[in-house]
Formats: structure tokens, sequence, C-alpha cells
């Protein structure tokens, strides 16, 4: 692009401050970071927490994946790969390649809120910001007794919407016995910037592994269903650091194959899957004071594999395994591939265009729908 | 620029905008998108009795040319907006920090955008309209958008400058704007070293 020299002090050719401002919300974190050096009213407005909140916020509307390979190749690899991939280019970038420290199997589960990825293996907890680079370590909480043999730990993380801190939450079991089903569980704290954990009251009941869905600054679980005779969600609110507990959908616990909570940015939703019957119903929880719960979806899947819900948004639903990420749509009751490990594909399904050369070394992968994110780890 | 258009073209429920009313907006798009379906909008409060909005609007550029454009047109800038809800849309809504030849081309992109089919992808034509220009005119063109508050305006012009610079070089970025560097060479180096990844290629 030609780039005109510019007639010095011709006021007609300078942008006002404003729009500048509405130009930088626009540009992606790797340019912005560079652009910090331009000049120092740039460095200010781009450090800036109100502009890294704006920058977040229209970030959400286009959606990007985050993608993890997962090598089987080497089962102990310290390095965490981050992708973006975006489905309108059908084009995958390396964002970010980082050793994790220690020498553990990374286990690699990912959550994620607000462009930072919390990811852990089995000694450690890491928080990530893959737009920017940093990685955080998090100082060892609590010991906890794992459930069985591939237990993964209770976590979930989101912010605190007066302090504007991000704070992971752990929780972990003291001691269990599932003959009884008794049981002590802690819950502890640590807060972004600061240099421990902290203890919280301790959770009413356990709840099951899968990632906590943050809602309005809300941590949702599920409740472990083999330590629990009634099942209900657990929440967290995590101003105020206290539990609360929400009537789950009139569903027939005994009969279903997995659950999963879900969320589009506004409302909270159940998921109950029927693997033998290949039926998913999806519940929206309509009014959180009354507990009440509206049946919204409910379709049997082209094949009958089994996935994890993503997130719901504008009546498509995005549901992972391992080796694939497909998009359902609500509307039109079709199924497409949006990415899939190469062999996966030869399975006759119409959109290969998902095959990707990054994903021909993976044994599976991980994602995440992400939004670029310049919120700092270190010094908040 | 063609004037030949005697309907009022109103946008109904496109799939844009029902990918709109998920989100959460802030009132005043919410307002616009009411407001261009043509629902005769019940929160918007009207003083006078007259429950006819007029059919044309006339604006008055800076250099007081004037310019007579269709209601819907008109609608995609606030500021127009409401001066046709005061009830002043019959006489000139001056736009006195807008020159005419740039208002000229904010009447050729809102006319293209609300004269575009349902679901119609304008991007294509957008980029072709605004590379047309000089960086002198885009400039002003994006301050206009600002200054008469149209969002899809501002919006395309802005994302516009943002690909131009995306990939800049900080020298680069600062010749584009006449920007002077205020930072020491010592204080500059710091900055590359700490973000040294953003400026790999």
């Amino acid at each position: 692009m030609e780039i005109r020299r510019k007639r010095k002090l011709d006021a007609r050719c300078t942008i006002p401050n404003d729009i500048i401002f509405d130009v930088l919300l626009k540009l992606p974190v790797k340019s912005l970071l560079r652009f910090k050096s331009v000049c120092r009213r740039w460095f200010n407005e781009i450090s800036s927490p109100y502009f890294a909140n704006s920058h977040l916020n229209q970030g959400r509307r286009s959606r990007q994946l985050l993608v993890i390979p997962i090598s089987e190749r080497s089962p102990s690899a310290q390095t965490i790969s981050f992708y973006r991939y975006s489905e309108a280019e059908n084009v995958a970038t390396l964002m970010l390649e980082k050793e994790l420290p220690g020498d553990e199997i990374v286990h690699l589960l990912v959550t994620y809120c607000d462009g930072l990825v919390l990811t852990f293996s089995r000694t450690n907890i890491f928080l990530c910001n893959p737009s920017t680079g940093e990685l955080l370590t998090l100082p060892k909480g609590n010991p906890s007794k794992p459930l069985c043999e591939w237990s993964s730990d209770l976590v979930g993380f989101g912010l605190d919407p007066s302090t504007k801190r991000y704070k992971v939450v752990r929780m972990f079991y003291r001691w269990f016995d599932f003959k009884t089903r008794d049981y002590s569980i802690g819950c502890e704290v640590f807060e972004v910037g600061s240099q421990s954990w902290r203890s919280t009251e301790d959770p009413p009941f356990p709840v099951n592994e899968q990632y906590p869905v943050v809602l309005n600054n809300v941590l949702h679980w599920i409740s472990e269903m083999d330590l629990c005779s009634e099942q209900a969600i657990l929440t967290f609110h995590l101003h105020g650091e206290k539990f609360g507990v929400i009537r789950p959908p009139p569903v027939n616990f005994g009969s279903i194959s997995v659950m999963y909570l879900m969320t589009d940015g506004h409302k909270l939703f159940f998921v109950e899957g029927n693997w033998k019957l290949n039926l998913t119903c999806i519940w929206m929880l309509k009014d959180e004071a009354s507990h009440t719960w509206v049946r919204m979806y409910s379709f049997r899947k082209e094949d009958s594999k089994p996935y994890i819900p993503l997130e719901i948004h504008g009546g498509e639903i995005f549901l992972s395994t391992t080796k694939r990420l497909d998009c359902y749509d609500t509307r039109t009751d079709k199924t497409r591939t949006l990415l899939a490990i190469p062999k996966e594909v030869d399975n006759g399904s119409p959109s290969s265009k998902a095959y990707m050369g990054l994903l021909n070394g993976a044994s599976s992968f991980r994602f995440t729908l992400y939004a670029e994110s310049l919120v700092p780890l270190k010094d908040i | 620029m063609d004037m030949e258009d005697d309907t009022v073209q109103v946008r109904e429920n496109s799939a844009e905008d029902t990918e709109m009313l998920e989100l959460p907006k802030d009132p005043a798009e919410v307002k616009a998108s009411e407001f261009i379906k043509g629902e005769s909008s019940k929160e918007i409060p009207v003083e006078s009795q007259q429950p006819e909005l007029p059919e044309n609007v006339v604006l008055q550029s800076l250099e007081k040319e004037e310019f007579i454009i269709k209601l819907a047109v008109g609608q995609q800038s606030e500021i127009i907006k409401n001066a046709i809800l005061d009830g002043r849309g019959e006489n000139p809504v001056p736009l006195l920090n807008v020159s005419a030849p740039i208002l000229a081309k904010a009447i050729e992109f809102w006319k293209r955008h609300i004269d575009a089919a349902e679901g119609e992808d304008l991007t294509e034509w957008d980029k072709a309209f605004l590379g047309d220009l000089s960086q002198e005119v885009l400039f002003e063109l994006a301050a206009a958008a600002n200054y008469m508050e149209s969002k899809s305006l501002l919006d395309c012009t802005c994302k516009f400058i943002a690909d131009i610079i995306k990939e800049m070089k900080v020298e680069e970025v600062r010749d584009y704007f006449g920007i002077e560097c205020d930072f020491t060479e010592e204080e500059e180096r710091k900055m590359r070293e700490d973000n040294a990844w953003a400026f790999e290629q």
C-alpha cells in the first residue's frame, strides 16, 4: 500500500484522537503491542484498562477459535502451542508456543475466560494469555485426594467485577468415601497479582470435573453424581466468594449419559446427552430466581459419537470431541464440521475443508472459542 | 451519484439484524435499527402532534451547500435522525463541520447501504469505495462519521484504516499519521525488547 508523504502541520491531514481510539480497537493484539512505541499518547491509550476492556468486548463479536494440538508422539511434551483459527478464512496461524515449566506430563485441559487460558498438568496450574505471550505458574494450593486415577483439578476462573481482578477458584477433597457418600471438600481462591491462595467457605457439595461455566461473574458447576444423591448446580459468586445452589431442570438423571453446562454469554444452558438414543436436549435457565427451566432444543446428531458442547451462539452450537469440532445449527438441523484430524475427515462428511496441515502430527486437540486480550497477567 | 429512487427503502429483519439482537447492544444502536425497520417507535418522545415524518431531509454542509436525501438514508446518522425527530427535518440540517465533497461521499455510502438487498455482503463494495479515496479524504470522512454519529460509516472507515496500518512498522505508522516520536532512544529500545515477538514478521 502506498504511504503518502504527509504535509507537516497540515490540519486537514491529521486525524482526531477519537478516531485513533476507534482505529486502535480494531487492531489485533500483536500490532497493538508494537504500536505502543509510536508515541507516549498511544502508549498510554493502549496500556489503559479501559482500552483493554473495550478491545476485549469488541473482540467477542468476532469469534475465533483457539486450537491446541496435542501430539501423542511426545506425551511428556512440555510445550503448549496455541493456534488461532478463523473459519471465514480457513486459515490457522500459530499464535504462541510456550514451554511449560516443570517436567511432569502435561494434562492439557483448558478453560478460558476473557482471552486468558487456564491450563493444568498433574501438579501445576498455569494461566496464559496467548495474545501477549505471558504465562503464569500458580503457586501450589492445598493438596487434593484425586477421585480416581485420571482425576483432574476442579478449577475455574473468572473476573471479580468490583475489584477488576481475575480469580482462579479451586476445590479440593480433604477426603471422601464412595460407599457412604461422605466427603470433606474445601475451596480456595488465587487472585491474579497476589502471591498465594486464600481459603473460602467450603462448598455445600462436590462437583464433577468439567470446567465451570462463567456467566455474569458467577461460576457454575454441576454436582458430582457419584457423591451426591440429588443433583444440582453449584454457583460461586466471584465477588462475594459465596456459594449458591440452582435446582437443575427436570431431567431423568438415571438415564442420561452426560450432562454439561453451557452459555451464550447471557443465559445458562443445561445439556443432557443420551448416547444410547443419540438424543441431546438443551434446557435454558429462563429465570434464575425461580429456577425455571425451558427446554429449548432437542436433536439427534448425524453420527452418534459423543461430544462436548462448547458454546451456543445465535442458534449455533459448537460441539467438540478431541478429534473434531462441529457446529450444529438449530435452525436448519444441519451439522457442519469446522476442524478435524485428517483421518477423521474421510468418513464422508461433506465439508472437508477442515483439513489443516497443523493437525497432521496431532493425535487430538483442544478448542475453545476465543477473543484476543490485552489483559496483563503480571502487574494489574 | 444517483438520485432517482423514489421509494424509501426500509430494511426488514435481515440475518444480520437477528444476529445483532443476540448481542448486548448500547441503546443508541437498538434505536437506530428499530427506526430503520419503519416501526413507529414508542420510545422516541414526540413533542408536536404531527404523526408524519418528512419524506426528504435537507442537509447543509460547511459551505452552506444543500443536499436533499431520503429519510431512510439520513437516518444512518444520529445527528440527522435527531434533527428529524425534533421536527426540524424540513429545514436544512446544518452540518457545519463537514465540507461538501465529504458530505457527498457520506451520502453515497449511506445510499449504497440502504439500497442493499437483504443479506447482501457489502464488504467488497466498501473496500473499493474507501480504497478510491486519498488519505486526506479518508481521514476527513472518518472525522465526519464521528461528528455526524454514523456508526456504520465510522466502523467501516476505522476498520479500513486499521487494515492499512496493521502490518506496518512503528516508523511507518508515525509517518502515516504525521506523529512525532516523543520517546528517548533508550526507552524505545527497551520497549522493543519487552515485546520482541510483536516486532517479528
